[in-house]
């Protein structure tokens, strides 16, 4: 297994997709208590990015790896 | 026409109506930001639902523009989003929905902090929208966890029934 496949095997799973939610809240925390500003407020919007796609598992940047916006299967199998 | 939230085993025949529950919402929103988008380029001051000067103080507050864009102006193109997702198929739409739900109630959260805290008056459009938003990321969310993957479960059934 490539190590392309494994990280989408990964971040289809549910570590994969608590990641995500983790990754978006520390995007939000840096973004309103570090940067401030312009910059934080852009950050605190990127950041919904990844915690909506944790949530509810569909991830927009799946094409890109080959997969559509689910992964290979539906996160219900999951 | 049933509740979207009890649709049970119902699933694709009740999505229609749950985009059509947000796309409503998202037209509500609309009109509440659209007139205080109105009444901020008219200069008057917003009516006031419940009396007092409320509105006209958060909306006359330094807070009213953000980097130079009026705040309802901003609300009007999160509403728009929201309207756009909810008449988008598919999970393209489902996740455009939680991402401008997620978006909308933490502007609407950091606004209500503002008109608590720092400008210290209660704006009920702005409290009617901050509910709106709620309501808009609960319905994203069931949406997009209750209907997620739906698409490619119908295709490979219908699949499925065109090879029996």
């Amino acid at each position: 297994m490539g190590a392309k496949q494994q990280f989408v095997e990964f971040m289809r799973g549910r570590s994969g997709r608590l990641a995500r939610v983790g990754l978006g809240a520390t995007i939000l925390a840096l973004g309103l208590l570090v940067v401030g500003g312009t910059g934080g407020t852009v950050m605190a919007i990127f950041s919904a990015m990844p915690i909506a796609s944790g949530a509810t598992g569909i991830c927009p940047l799946g094409p890109l790896f080959g997969v559509d916006f689910r992964g290979r299967c539906p996160t219900r199998s999951a | 026409m049933s509740s979207p939230l009890q649709a049970g085993g119902s699933a694709p025949r009740s999505e229609p109506a749950l985009r059509l529950t947000l796309a409503v919402l998202a037209v509500i929103g609309l009109g509440i930001a659209g007139y205080l988008t109105v009444v901020h380029y008219d200069g008057s001051s917003p009516v006031c639902l419940a009396g007092g000067e409320s509105c006209s103080k958060v909306q006359s507050s330094e807070y009213a523009e953000l980097v130079g864009i009026p705040v309802p102006l901003i609300g009007l193109f999160g509403y728009l989003t929201v309207l756009a997702a909810a008449l988008l198929p598919g999970d393209v739409g489902r996740f455009g929905g939680v991402f401008a739900g997620l978006v909308g109630v933490g502007f609407s959260a950091y606004l209500t902090y503002l008109e608590i805290f720092e400008i210290e008056a209660i704006c009920q459009w702005c409290v009617a929208s901050a509910l709106l938003m709620c309501l808009v990321l609960a319905l994203s969310l069931y949406r997009a966890l209750r209907f997620g993957g739906v698409d490619r479960d119908l295709g490979a059934s219908s699949e499925l029934r065109g090879a029996t």
